[in-house]
């Protein structure tokens, strides 16, 4: 086959089609099997029809033989010649002879022609030998097992080539017919299996033209072209598949493209919304702070006036004061919205007392609704934990805000904070939840305002901050910090009649044995009442540790003010030293100092057994700072600058509770000195208030105050206003005083290049200046100190040096010609 | 030139030596002994013709001087009829025919003994007796030899061997030539 493929190759036969291919193969095969068949059997079948020719010539030959003993045993020519004659009935003996034992024929026998005259020689009886066309055979004559002679006879093999030559026909008539009828059978045979593979084909065909995905190849057997258009139409249904979701996809895409885009724009145009009104918070701070500043230096260059009395320069101060004041909570404010956009805000959870917080947030705004002559109520509703874990301070920072504004926005009538407390189930178990609803009497809030409450730098009106003041930052910076504490704030309002913002907060796993039933406002004693600071009255030793000389001075004023009895010392070893030699009631500890830092000295004293309320002062402002300083073993904590209210409450309430005095407070007496929101609205109250500092007792010294500031002064707070007031006056000049050496000592420092001096002295600087009324200093020794921490480039070092220096000379000028006409 | 002049020495001494030699019998008798050794070979005798199985196959030629000139002795010798052996003896007359199974009757005999004597001691007896004209075949024989046209040919009276409880080959019927008593040459 192989053979036959090439020699079709070579002569260009080679078949193309499968189907072509597959007769040839049929034709080839069968008849190369029928061939070789045919063969095999006309050889045998020569070879058997010669051999029994052989035999039954020899058996001719033999009875020939036999039949002729007698008559050559006797000499009988005519009976041989008789006996040779009856031969003529076998047709295939075509001659006969037999001779005696003297090679003489004896008789002779020729079927048509004498031809061939066999001699007795030529083959030994009982042999046997072919001619061309002929077989002769010779059989001895045999009498009594002597041979007397021998018969040849001479076969005619016409028969035997016909025989043949026939055979031969007809297996090639065989051959031919059997090739028909397999090359038809192998025709009809290769259609069935072609067919499907034509179908195949025209499937592929009509699949990669027209890319129609959809047709399929129909399926005729069970064999492997079955399988095999299965295995296609497998295919085509995955191409089919991959097609539609191609498809789909290529459409999603374009919605997907479109709903991006619109995404997209809608972000672009936040984006833009978000910048405007940045640009527009932006100039509405420039304007905030411009206004107050205006106000400060306005005022300023009043004081500085030579015609203006001590009582026009106070006037003046309170105006510089208050404004100061609004600038600092605006900057506060701002502060902490960036915080809050930075996402920097970090959040206490400690355990509290809520109501305590709402008890005292009332008591501090109190004054300032009395002053309204609102009413400003706490509620209690069911029952409240004595503890949830939340941020007193962030969340006291909130309940200010809120109940401030609702002071602020109402004209008439009362304030009411309600607190109540439910337990929710959360996927971590049951949670405490604290509410506060403030309710108001105020103007309201409509729809549209509320939409834009709680967005960063927007107010409900620009004339409400005409009208009220304030930053606009309040609410936003309640709402982010209320969903800091794990809670929601809201606001529903009728215009006209009043708001009530309600808010509450995550707080934490619930402490069902510390509910508390039935609470009301006077229940809480209060370590701090809210008064007038000049009523604060401190009855004890106070060591203050303090190693920078202006909040040694400022804090000892304060201190001593208020009627406590104040030791100083310079750093941590010291104040160990002082609190074993001297009994003290409270230490008041910084805790950035050289030597023995408050941390240690802190850790030292309780190390040693030491229970004495350690309230540590610290100049940062972060929480982990707290967690530092509670850790390290302090009572509370302050934070730089100090406030001289918070400070006097924070130490008061320490002082009596490490004493357990029973320090009554008539809050009903209380009338609030706290500075009124807007100069003209100033009360007569408050006249009072800061009239005594003209008095010439103002220029007393620290200690002088503090002997004067005695309890039975409480009936007459103008005159130790008048004192603390002087106090201050004296502190300040103080500070003043000292600056010349500072600046001098700055430039050393810097020509000597010791970064870590200059580090000290400006975080002292930093401390001192907000304290003493120079918020200004503060920032830029902040910023000179934090490059020399970082070890800064000294390029940036030496130019904020210079900036510091140049700000505090242009202080000390400023102030000293005042102090000069004072 | 050598091997020529061998053979001339060896043909020559051939031709010198013939002479010595007996006659050898002349070629009627050995054609007849032959004759005769053949008609044994086509012909079977019952059993009873033998004395035993050991028997030998005893032929008795008649004449004296021996008609066959020791040709039929030549015949004969190292041969058998049926696997026995053949002897071969002479008498001078038929009376001197003992016990035998074939019996030669040269034709010179009949007009010796033209006495009128019968010849019926073969009568039904197994014994092929062989003669030469037709008078002996009246008296007593099977088979007859003559001579025709120089060939040799024979005669046998079926009927004789009938009686004779001899059995004779088809094939040597077929060669003979068919005699009844009674008929007259």
């Amino acid at each position: 086959v192989i053979a036959a493929e090439r020699t079709w190759k070579k002569m260009k036969l080679m078949p193309t089609t499968l189907k072509s291919k597959l007769l040839a193969m049929s034709i080839v095969i069968t008849g190369t099997a029928l061939i070789s068949t045919s063969v095999a059997l006309l050889a045998y079948d020569y070879v058997a029809f010669r051999h029994r020719l052989i035999e039954n010539a020899q058996t001719d030959a033999g009875i020939v033989a036999g039949n002729c003993t007698a008559a050559l045993s006797f000499d009988d020519e005519k009976d041989a010649t008789q006996t040779l004659a009856s031969l003529r009935a076998e047709r295939r003996i075509v001659g006969a002879c037999v001779y005696g034992l003297d090679q003489r024929p004896m008789a002779t026998y020729f079927r048509d022609n004498p031809v061939q005259v066999l001699s007795p020689n030529a083959l030994p009886p009982g042999q046997y030998r072919f001619a061309a066309d002929s077989l002769d055979v010779a059989a001895p004559i045999q009498l009594n097992g002597r041979r007397i002679g021998s018969v040849f006879l001479t076969f005619d093999l016409t028969d035997l080539h016909t025989r043949t030559r026939e055979s031969a026909s007809l297996f090639a008539i065989a051959i031919l017919s059997a090739m028909g009828i397999a090359l038809a059978m192998a025709w009809r045979f290769t259609g069935s299996i072609l067919r499907p593979v034509a179908d195949l084909i025209r499937t592929t065909r009509l699949v990669s033209v027209e890319r129609n995905y959809g047709v399929r190849a129909a399926r005729t057997s069970d064999d492997e072209l079955g399988a095999l258009v299965d295995g296609v139409n497998a295919m085509l249904d995955q191409i089919q598949h991959r097609d539609a979701e191609l498809r789909t996809h290529r459409d999603h895409l374009e919605e997907l493209v479109a709903a991006r885009t619109v995404e997209l724009s809608a972000a672009r145009d936040r984006a833009e919304e978000s910048n405007r009104a940045k640009s527009a918070f932006l100039a509405n701070m420039s304007h905030e702070i411009r206004t107050p500043m205006t106000a400060i230096l306005g005022y300023a260059d009043l004081m500085l006036s030579p015609q203006q009395t001590m009582s026009d320069r106070i006037n003046s101060l309170q105006v510089v004061q208050r404004n100061a004041r609004h600038l600092m909570d605006l900057i506060n404010d701002i502060l902490d919205i960036s915080k809050i956009e930075a996402e920097k805000m970090t959040v206490e959870r400690i355990p509290h007392d809520v109501a305590q917080t709402a008890v005292e947030v009332a008591s501090m705004l109190r004054p300032r609704a009395l002053a309204k002559n609102l009413a400003l109520r706490v509620e209690f509703n069911g029952e409240i934990p004595a503890h949830v874990f939340t941020d007193p301070v962030r969340l006291k920072q909130v309940l200010m805000n809120l109940v401030g504004n609702a002071v602020k926005f109402t004209a008439q009538g009362e304030v009411v904070i309600a607190v109540s407390a439910q337990r929710v189930e959360q996927p971590d178990g049951p949670h405490m939840q604290v509410r506060f609803d403030i309710s108001d009497t105020g103007i309201g809030i409509t729809p549209q305002q509320i939409g834009s409450l709680f967005q960063a730098f927007v107010q409900a009106d620009d004339s409400m901050t005409r009208k009220y003041g304030g930053t606009g930052l309040g609410l936003v910076i309640s709402k982010r910090l209320t969903e800091c504490m794990g809670g929601q704030l809201s606001v529903r309002s009728v215009p006209g009649s009043g708001s009530v913002f309600s808010m509450w907060i995550d707080g934490g796993a619930p402490d069902a044995a510390a509910m508390r039933v039935g609470l009301s406002e006077s229940m809480f004693s209060l370590g701090t009442p809210d008064e007038g600071l000049d009523l604060i009255e401190l009855q004890g030793r106070i060591l203050l540790v303090e190693d920078g000389i202006d909040n040694q001075h400022l804090l000892s004023i304060h201190l001593s003010s208020a009627g406590a009895e104040v030791t100083l010392a310079q750093n941590g070893r010291e104040a160990i030293e002082q609190v074993a030699q001297h009994p003290f009631d409270l230490i008041l500890m910084d805790m950035q100092m050289p030597e023995v830092d408050g941390y240690t000295a802190t850790a030292e004293l309780r190390r040693q057994g030491n229970r004495l309320p350690i309230i540590a002062l610290t100049a940062h402002a972060m929480s982990g700072d707290r967690a530092r300083c509670i850790a390290a073993g302090c009572t509370d904590y302050l934070t730089k600058p100090i406030e001289r209210d918070l400070l006097l409450r924070t130490v008061a309430s320490h002082l009596n509770a490490a004493r357990e005095a029973h320090l009554q407070i008539d809050a009903a007496a209380n009338h609030s000195l706290t500075p009124a929101p807007t100069p003209p609205a100033a009360s007569s109250a408050q006249l009072a208030y800061h009239q005594p500092l003209l008095s010439p007792q103002s220029t007393q010294p620290a200690r002088s105050v503090a002997a004067a500031a005695t309890p039975a002064a409480a009936g007459k707070p103008g005159a130790k206003a008048a004192a603390v007031a002087a106090a201050m006056q004296r502190a300040v000049d103080g500070f003043l005083g000292r600056l010349p050496a500072r600046i001098a000592a700055l430039t050393s420092l810097v020509e000597a290049d010791d970064l870590g001096e200059i580090q000290r002295l400006a975080h002292q600087l930093k401390g001192a200046g907000t304290s003493y009324g120079f918020p200004a200093i503060t920032l830029t020794a902040a910023r000179l100190e934090a490059s020399a921490k970082a070890a800064d480039q000294c390029d940036a070092i030496r130019s904020q040096v210079n900036e510091l220096v140049q700000l505090l000379q242009s202080t000390a000028l400023n102030q000293h010609p005042r102090e000069r006409h004072a | 030139m050598r091997r020529g002049t061998i053979f001339i020495v060896l043909l020559a001494t051939a031709i010198l030596c013939s002479p010595l030699v007996a006659d050898p019998p002349p070629k009627e008798a050995r054609v007849k002994a032959a004759f005769i050794y053949n008609f044994t070979q086509f012909i079977s005798w019952p059993d009873d013709a033998f004395a035993d199985g050991q028997a030998p196959f005893v032929a008795v030629v008649v004449g004296d001087p021996d008609p066959f000139l020791g040709a039929l002795d030549d015949a004969m010798n190292g041969k058998n009829v049926g696997g026995r052996p053949i002897v071969v003896r002479h008498v001078a007359t038929v009376d001197q025919v003992a016990t035998c199974q074939c019996v030669f009757i040269h034709f010179d005999l009949l007009q010796q003994q033209a006495s009128g004597k019968t010849l019926d001691q073969f009568k039904n007896q197994p014994v092929l007796v062989i003669v030469e004209t037709d008078e002996w075949m009246q008296a007593c024989g099977v088979i007859e030899l003559f001579l025709e046209d120089g060939h040799m040919r024979f005669k046998i009276d079926p009927d004789v061997v009938r009686a004779d409880r001899l059995v004779v080959s088809a094939k040597l019927m077929q060669l003979a030539r068919i005699f009844h008593r009674g008929d007259k040459p």
